[in-house]
């Protein structure tokens, strides 16, 4: 009898993570546990002692004809030349899958290759199957590795698979193939990208999701609310394949803790954000990667919108009436996020978005506030600061994915539950690609660039049109929960979602079309900014030829940038070689995210943030500049003044600042900086935490190409270090 | 001494800036017309900072801006006098 126990093996040596040959060439299969599923594989199940239980060549016959419609007659001849092969073969493990293949491999005999495409089966090898559950997953950092991340992975792969043959071309997916373009979370294919929403709709409808056992009334207490929020997260994050963005959620809180304690509001801003971050027991062990939005003022749209309070009762105030508890909410979350985890490091989870309006710095306490957040933010990295100018207003999701609030979205304000965003699909553009593919001709990188683009918008249509079948079948369909009709339309208004276009290394783009890097001087960096200016044309264009809103976005490109430069070398080898940052001979290679400049280019910071930001306002579902800050610790008053710049003085959209960090399982103390043993206690039991892409995470799970980012990150330890020091300075233990 | 003209169509004060930027074509001062609807446009102004059309900017021989007009229509002679001026 072959049971799981015989897939444990021994633990590789050494640490690394080589699996050791497969035990048997075998799969564990139970024969019920095909009962009922598709013919020839109830057929050829083999048993606990290896036996054909039935041979029937007529099962292929049948399944050729119903999964491919080519005819009986062929399907006959194939089904007889396969048993034929098996016969003569004297095959004595007869699979399913071996049986199939062998079929399929007639199929290209014949020439049948559409019907070969219909028949294939889709899998994973049991080499993989064995690394995936041994060893760690470096695609995205934040799954841990354990059972219900394998189990993730694996339907993952298949899903990956199926989206590659049958929801997109085959032009689409052969340009993702050669790394001309890449169609993020393939594994997610039967979900939108990312959603961001209103707690209000929690508040007014309290939770009753379709299939769900038990309905509950909007909340009466604030515990209650967050717990309704908490909830709906998972709910959605099982139903998207990104960020969960809450928007004002200071704000919408507030009518639930009028009255309130500082103790009480204390505590209840530690149970958000403890919440989140503790929700690794989610998808695939996979933490609930949510942003939530904070207000020091009331945002203009939301003052004169009536209040929802207890019971999902208009409490007879507007927003308006709020900002004294909506402040003191958002003061005493940055009094946690500043506490940091019960080993003082970061809390990773969520990401507190601060919008940085002109109305801000017409609010009351203000200075005082801005102080606050920019102690947190040089201390534990946490604060996201968001420039929201003139008129604009924004909800940001993802690492920096956000919304632009339009004329229609003011109307909805007046019913915020109404507020719901979401963006279908991310497509991100190999832009060095198209630099070695032109040679030097610009009309011909403009040519493939506009090419590219237009693979992009197909890609972009193929997906939409598989999220619509999906949600055809209504609240009985796979999309249950995002066809519920609580306000008089779909949880997911199709009618709003919108189509990100990315790209990763326009810097060596540059470089390998001029010659330079675009730090190197004004001429280069003016080429970068009209590769983007062309873009966003080509964007506009295809969006009212298409009648999708296609929005350009800041690939975070945890994994892409390092795809895109694997894969460089090895088609367009010499000429990537002098393009590719990080270390060739140990694998550590990536490319430049975005529109960024290079890492390592020894810019400071005000340079960085107003060169960056150049690019932001042609970059509509927003852009993020990081500012790396080592081991140094600016003052908070610098800091605060630095913002204060970065808003009045340049066109940047989004600043956050990331220190690096120390943790030890030792002596449970964090430190500040990198280090390979605990400055404390000398235990090398150590792991070192800094923001990967958008978000906080341990170094140790990272690919090889953001590890060679991080090598290159120019720290910005001398930033405005003559402010005087703060008490802060050094965290405890050090 | 360059004039750098940011115009787009549709937009209704545009005309006019061209008029002036012709004017001062004629009195051979260097007027570099940036259209916002291509790729080159678009990124001058969004290097510059344009955000309203239509922009008329002094740059110097650095390309750094001297003075600027924006979403208005100077008349030639005031933009002589500032590209003299520094
Ligand atoms: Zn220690």
């Amino acid at each position: 009898m072959f049971g799981p126990e015989d897939l444990i093996l021994t633990p590789p040596g050494g640490g690394q993570c080589e699996p050791g040959l497969p035990v048997e060439a075998g799969l564990p299969a139970e024969p019920d546990l095909f009962a009922g599923e598709t013919t020839d594989m109830a057929l050829f199940v083999r048993t606990s002692d290896d036996q054909v239980v039935t041979w029937n060549r007529a099962r292929i016959v049948d399944a050729l004809v119903r999964e491919t419609s080519i005819d009986r007659a062929t399907a006959d001849a194939i089904s007889l030349e396969v048993e034929r092969v098996i016969t003569t073969a004297r095959i004595r493990k007869l699979t399913a899958a071996l049986v199939r293949e062998l079929v399929d491999a007639k199929l290209v005999e014949y020439g049948l290759e559409s019907a070969r495409r219909k028949h294939m089966r889709l899998g994973v090898p049991l080499y993989d199957v064995e690394r995936l559950i041994l060893c760690q997953n470096k695609e995205n950092a934040n799954i841990p590795h354990g059972p219900e991340a394998t189990n993730l992975t694996l339907a993952e792969s298949i899903k990956k698979d199926y989206a590659l043959h049958e929801v997109f071309s085959e032009d689409v997916s052969d340009a993702h193939m050669r790394g001309a373009i890449h169609l993020h979370d393939l594994g997610f294919i039967d979900r939108p990208y990312c959603s961001g929403q209103s707690l209000e709709y929690v508040k007014k409808f309290g939770l009753a999701m379709p299939n769900s056992l038990a309905v509950a009334k909007p909340a009466k207490h604030a515990e209650v609310l967050l717990a309704h929020m908490v909830k709906f997260s998972a709910a959605l994050q099982s139903h998207f394949a990104g960020a969960i963005g809450w928007d004002a959620v200071n704000l919408f809180f507030a009518p639930y803790i009028e009255g309130m304690s500082d103790a009480g509001i204390h505590q209840l801003a530690q149970m958000i954000i403890f919440e989140y971050s503790q929700q690794a027991v989610a998808r695939g062990g996979q933490a609930i990667f949510s942003d939530i939005n904070l207000y020091w003022e009331i945002p203009r749209h939301f003052e004169t919108v009536p209040a929802i309070g207890p019971g999902g009762k208009y409490t007879g105030k507007s927003y308006g009436e709020y900002g004294e508890w909506a402040r003191k909410l958002v003061w005493a979350l940055f009094d946690v996020y500043m506490e940091g985890d019960g080993m003082g490091r970061p809390f990773f989870f969520p990401k507190p978005l601060v919008h940085i309006t002109e109305k801000f710095f017409h609010t009351e306490g203000h200075r005082d506030f801005l102080t606050h957040i920019a102690r947190c933010s040089a201390k534990m990295g946490n604060t996201y600061y968001v420039f929201d100018r003139g008129e604009t207003a924004k909800i940001s999701e993802c690492c920096r994915l956000s919304f632009k609030l339009e004329k229609q979205d003011f109307e909805d304000a007046r019913e915020p539950w109404k507020m719901r965003y979401s963006a279908l699909q991310n497509v991100t553009i190999n832009l060095p690609r198209i630099a070695y593919e032109a040679k030097g001709s610009e009309s011909e990188l403009f040519r493939v660039l506009a090419e590219r683009m237009d693979t992009a918008a197909r890609a972009h249509m193929q997906k939409r049109y598989f999220i619509e079948r999906l949600l055809s079948f209504g609240e009985d369909g796979p999309l249950a929960l995002l066809t519920m009709d609580r306000d008089g339309a779909p949880y997911l208004r199709m009618n709003r979602a919108s189509y990100l276009i990315g790209m990763v290394g326009l810097n060596e783009m540059v470089k390998v079309h001029t010659g330079h890097e675009m730090h190197e001087g004004t001429p280069y960096l003016k080429y970068g900014l009209k590769v983007i200016a062309q873009m966003k044309l080509l964007t506009e264009r295809l969006a009212e030829k298409h009648g999708m809103r296609f929005v350009l976005e800041q690939t975070p490109a945890e994994s892409t940038a390092h795809r895109f430069a694997k894969l460089d070398l090895r088609y367009h080898s010499p000429a990537s070689g002098h393009a590719v940052k990080g270390d060739i001979s140990k694998g550590t290679v990536y490319y430049t995210n975005s529109t960024y400049i290079p890492v390592s280019a020894p810019v400071g910071p005000i340079t960085r943030v107003r060169t960056e930001g150049l690019f932001h306002p042609m970059i509509e579902a927003g852009s993020l500049t990081h500012i790396w800050l080592g081991e140094a610790e600016p003052s908070a008053s610098s800091v605060a003044n630095f913002v204060e710049k970065i808003f009045r003085n340049t066109q940047n959209d989004q600043v956050a600042l990331s220190p690096e960090f120390t943790a030890c399982d030792g002596c449970g103390k964090t430190t500040r900086g990198i280090h390979n043993a605990c400055p404390s206690c000398g235990s090398e039991e150590v792991d070192a935490i800094t923001r990967i892409t958008g978000y906080f995470t341990k170094v140790s799970s990272w690919n090889k190409g953001k590890l060679g980012e991080l090598k290159d990150r120019f720290r910005n330890e001398p930033f405005l270090r003559k402010e005087e020091p703060t008490p802060e300075t050094v965290l405890a233990g050090e | 001494m360059t004039v750098k003209v940011f115009v787009k169509d549709g937009c209704s004060k545009c005309p006019a800036a061209k008029v002036v930027a012709g004017k001062l074509k004629e009195d051979g001062i260097e007027v570099q017309e940036y259209s916002m609807e291509t790729a080159e446009g678009l990124a001058e102004s969004v290097f510059y900072g344009v955000m309203a059309t239509p922009t008329m900017m002094v740059v110097n021989g650095e390309d750094e801006p001297v003075s600027a007009w924006r979403g208005v229509v100077p008349a030639a002679e005031e933009i002589k006098k500032a590209a003299r001026f520094s």
